[in-house]
């Protein structure tokens, strides 16, 4: 913010009169001056892009806002273009259910992940990790996709059964027994799309974390284990404090990709306009997924309908992402992840 | 070194190759542009390629039926595709106006014309013991009852009572229906509309939408169904045909069914026969489609043909052409569209049955040219006997017999094509078999014919209407076709892949595609480099 503070008086300051300047004089050449207007432009474009976003958002979802009023909140049904209701108390609980299964799964694993390639393994498995966990992150969510529902999503029900047999006292994992617990009824849940939005996550979770864990102080390192702590006890005591804020730094990044999540979970669900705590049978829903389904057959005023959606998907995403950047900025290594 | 090399030359033959392979631009005064129906773009691109041999410059984007009436009367573009011709006023809840597509186009006069026809299959994925059923036969009541929910297991008294010939399993239905929006749902909730209105007005009343509903694109979701819902043709295909989900039954083209080797249920038409959804039952089934005055469609004559060979769950989708010289058409464009539509109702419509779709009648060709008559620039359209479509040509109704009832070839090649293994359990609807008789796959008995006892029909053999056996069906093209040979359902419809990302196959060539984009470069960099320190 303070770039724009500082640079937009100053540039037009340059070509009026001379002006009592507090400050030391710095002569500009002209190439200087370019490439500051070009830097400070890029930087303004980040918030234009923002506003312009939410801005348009509310813009087109307004009609089905003023249309919807609170009931947008408190209804669970999506039929705009019937001349129903619509609203999102059952999407966005869903849409929060696979991002929580998602990071539920990604960041254990991406934690040990990211602690095994700077602490424990071996220089050349270092570089290789490093290398693939990068891979990984570039690899389109599309992939993802549909190695999840061809490969993935037909092996992955057998847990869930196994899950559901087992595991039922546990409420979330608790399946009606309606219908049996044939197989059938687990491929299109939100446990199933969790995980393969986990999978994505992971890459960028670790990447984030194995960076804040690498630049740990390593005068602090040293002195840990001169001191005879262990290995373990140098992360516990060392590592993880130092890199509090990459951890959640990288959790944030992780549950920002898996809120938006859009064509593997599309591919995944079977869309659920009731809300449900069992994440085990089939039905499930994610803004991004229903915008995605909705869009093509939708008309003006549903189109509008599902602009609003998009607009509360948008603003939840700026509030985690603002809650977690106090977190982070509170912490050491909080400079060097500011999200 | 030498690899870099090598690999250099054979990117650079390789993209030598598609310049070569790509189409040399041909040059037309005025292109013209369409969007709308994913359903039809098969056939819609297929054509376009077709006349662009011959400089007509047709641009088409699949964007969906509603976005495509919305690109017409917004002036996006010269012509739209539709499944469903434009909707009245839509209230929302406060009693206001929310949408009204009629009146936005009012602006921009147009007209409807059939474009491509196409019949709703019933897969299914059912099983009685260890068996799989192949010759489910269904009755409109029985599929609207299956699609509200109203039953819920394939020993249902409604679901027996098509199926006398066997046993039905005490196995949950698991419907599965569209998530996306779609044209198939939009054909299919039409016919349901008209056809099991009561079943289609309960799914309204438990969608909270009232106690009627129109047909709609989008299938209404309502919670307590325990319906599955997934994404494109190709999704629901793949989720009936997944070995745990027996018992689930979904509506999708016929193509996505026999490319997974899945049979389709038959289907109850007015004459009592049960049809399969094979081209030459749809086209015979739209012979029955009235037009209204203001170009929409009639389909009840479709769904309530009398003749034997209707499959009922046939229908066609609109072309919505400008009728006035509004921006951003023109005399210019007029002209090229109408060579457009000419060749697509004609000589275009032999193509329909290899792409999955049925070709248009002659009644619905009749139409269109009038339709196009009215486009400001057409040109003058030719006479209806020198159009090259197969149904007024006489190579498609004529030549092919037709079948009541046929079982795909899905179980593991115990029944080819043409029926040359007779196969216990395949027993004709209507007809009427003596214990003991069998009909192969592919032999069909049309209503009302009966086989005298011990008389049996040679493999590939056929009984056709008004054929030899003392048929009593007429059918106007039943003559002299009682011994067609080899002319059965499981080989009368040849279909490409098709559809939006169709083939598992195509995945897998993006998939290593991508692999190869992502993980080659630094491979070949890491080779390329002795040493990196990290």
């Amino acid at each position: 913010m303070s770039v724009i503070g500082q640079s937009a008086p100053s540039d037009v300051a340059d070509k009026s009169a001379p002006e009592q300047v507090v400050t030391p004089v710095i002569r500009r050449s002209g190439i200087d001056r370019t490439f500051r207007s070009v830097a400070t432009s890029s930087g303004v474009i980040t918030f234009v892009l923002m506003g312009l976003i939410g801005g348009f958002l509310l813009l087109k979802g307004y009609d089905a806002l003023k249309v919807a009023g609170w009931g947008f909140l408190t209804d669970s049904e999506w039929a705009p273009d019937q001349g129903g209701k619509f609203g999102i108390a059952a999407i966005l609980p869903f849409t929060v259910q696979i991002a929580l299964v998602a990071l539920v799964i990604a960041v254990p694993v991406a934690l040990c992940t990211a602690l095994f390639i700077t602490e424990y393994a071996p220089r050349k498995l270092r570089r290789l990790l490093t290398a693939m966990i990068d891979l990984l992150a570039a690899v389109p969510s599309l992939i993802y996709g549909l190695w999840g529902l061809f490969y993935l999503q037909p092996r992955l029900i057998t847990l869930s059964k196994w899950m559901a047999n087992h595991l039922s006292w546990v409420p979330f994992f608790h399946v009606d027994d309606q219908y049996g617990t044939s197989l059938g009824i687990f491929p299109s849940s939100t446990f199933v799309a969790g995980v393969i939005v986990s999978l994505m996550v992971i890459p960028i979770c670790t990447a984030v974390m194995r960076e804040v864990f690498s630049q740990a102080p390593p005068g602090e390192r040293e002195g840990a284990m001169a001191l005879g702590g262990t290995r373990w006890g140098v992360v516990r005591d060392v590592v993880l404090p130092f890199g509090r804020g990459g951890i959640i730094g990288g959790s944030m990044l992780g549950l920002g990709r898996a809120l938006g999540e859009t064509i593997a979970v599309t591919l995944i669900i079977s869309p659920a306009f009731t809300a449900k705590w069992s994440i085990l049978d089939q039905g499930s829903n994610s803004i991004a997924a229903l915008i995605a389904l909705k869009f093509s057959e939708s008309s003006t005023f549903g189109i509008s309908a599902l602009m609003a959606a998009g607009l509360a998907l948008f603003i939840i995403t700026l509030l985690v992402n603002a809650a977690a950047s106090t977190v982070v900025s509170k912490s050491r290594s909080g400079s060097s992840t500011e999200i | 070194m030498q690899r870099i090399k090598k690999l250099f030359v054979a990117s650079a033959a390789f993209m030598t190759a598609c310049a070569i392979i790509a189409p040399s631009v041909v040059h037309a005064d005025s292109p013209v542009d369409g969007a709308g129906s994913t359903w039809s773009q098969i056939a819609v691109d297929q054509w376009r390629a077709d006349v662009a041999r011959q400089g007509l410059v047709i641009n088409f984007q699949g964007v969906g039926s509603t976005a495509g009436r919305a690109a017409y009367y917004q002036g996006q573009v010269d012509f739209a595709v539709s499944e469903i011709p434009f909707q009245a006023a839509l209230m929302d809840r406060s009693g206001n106006v929310a949408a009204d597509e009629t009146a936005s186009a009012a602006s921009r006069p147009y007209a409807y014309m059939p474009i491509v026809a196409g019949g709703t299959a019933f897969m299914y994925n059912l099983k009685a013991n260890g068996q799989k059923i192949t010759d489910l036969k269904l009755s409109p009541s029985t599929i609207g009852k299956i699609f509200s929910g109203q039953i819920s297991m394939w020993n249902d008294p409604a679901i027996i009572a098509d199926n006398p010939q066997r046993v039905m399993p005490a196995t949950r239905i698991k419907p599965v229906i569209r998530s996306d929006g779609s044209g198939t749902s939009a054909q299919f909730t039409a016919f349901l509309a008209s056809q099991a209105p009561d079943a289609w007005n309960y799914v309204c009343q438990q969608a909270n939408l009232g106690s009627s509903c129109a047909p709609t694109s989008l299938y209404p979701d309502f919670p307590s169904s325990g319906f599955a819902a997934q994404q494109y043709s190709d999704g629901v295909a793949n989720y009936v045909a997944a070995p745990y989900n027996e018992g689930a039954i979904t509506y999708v083209e016929y193509g996505y069914a026999k490319e997974r080797g899945f049979p389709v249920a038959s289907v109850k038409n007015a004459a009592g026969a049960y049809t399969q959804p094979v081209a030459i039952n749809v086209t015979v089934a739209l012979l029955g489609a009235r037009i209204n005055n203001d170009g929409t469609q009639v389909l009840s004559g479709v769904y309530t043909n009398s003749d034997a060979r209707a499959y009922p769950v046939s229908s066609y989708s609109y072309m919505i052409v400008p009728t006035s010289e509004a921006s951003p058409f023109n005399a210019d464009k007029g002209a090229t569209l109408s060579q457009f539509i000419y060749y697509f109702l004609c000589a275009g419509q032999q193509k329909a049955e290899q792409l999955g779709y049925a070709p248009l009648p002659k009644n619905l060709v009749e139409y269109g040219f009038t339709a196009v008559a009215q486009i400001p620039g057409a040109i003058a359209a030719p006479s209806i006997n020198s159009c090259a479509n197969p149904t007024i040509t006489g190579d498609f109704l004529v030549n092919k017999t037709v079948g009541t009832t046929a079982a795909p070839s899905s179980n593991g090649g115990t029944t080819p094509a043409g029926g040359t293994t007779p196969a216990g359990g395949t027993t004709p609807a209507g007809g009427t078999l003596a214990p003991g008789q069998t009909l192969a796959p592919g032999q069909t008995l049309a209503p009302g014919q009966t086989l005298a006892p011990g008389e049996t029909l040679a493999p590939g053999e056929t009984l056709a209407p008004g054929g030899t056996d003392g048929g009593t069906i007429d059918a106007a093209s039943g003559d002299g076709t009682g011994q067609t040979p080899g002319v059965a359902m499981a080989t009368s419809v040849v279909i490409e892949e098709s559809g939006s990302g169709t083939s598992v196959f195509v995945y897998l060539l993006i998939i290593v595609a991508i692999l190869l984009i992502v993980f080659a470069p630094p491979i070949i960099a890491a080779r390329r480099r002795p040493s990196v320190k990290i």
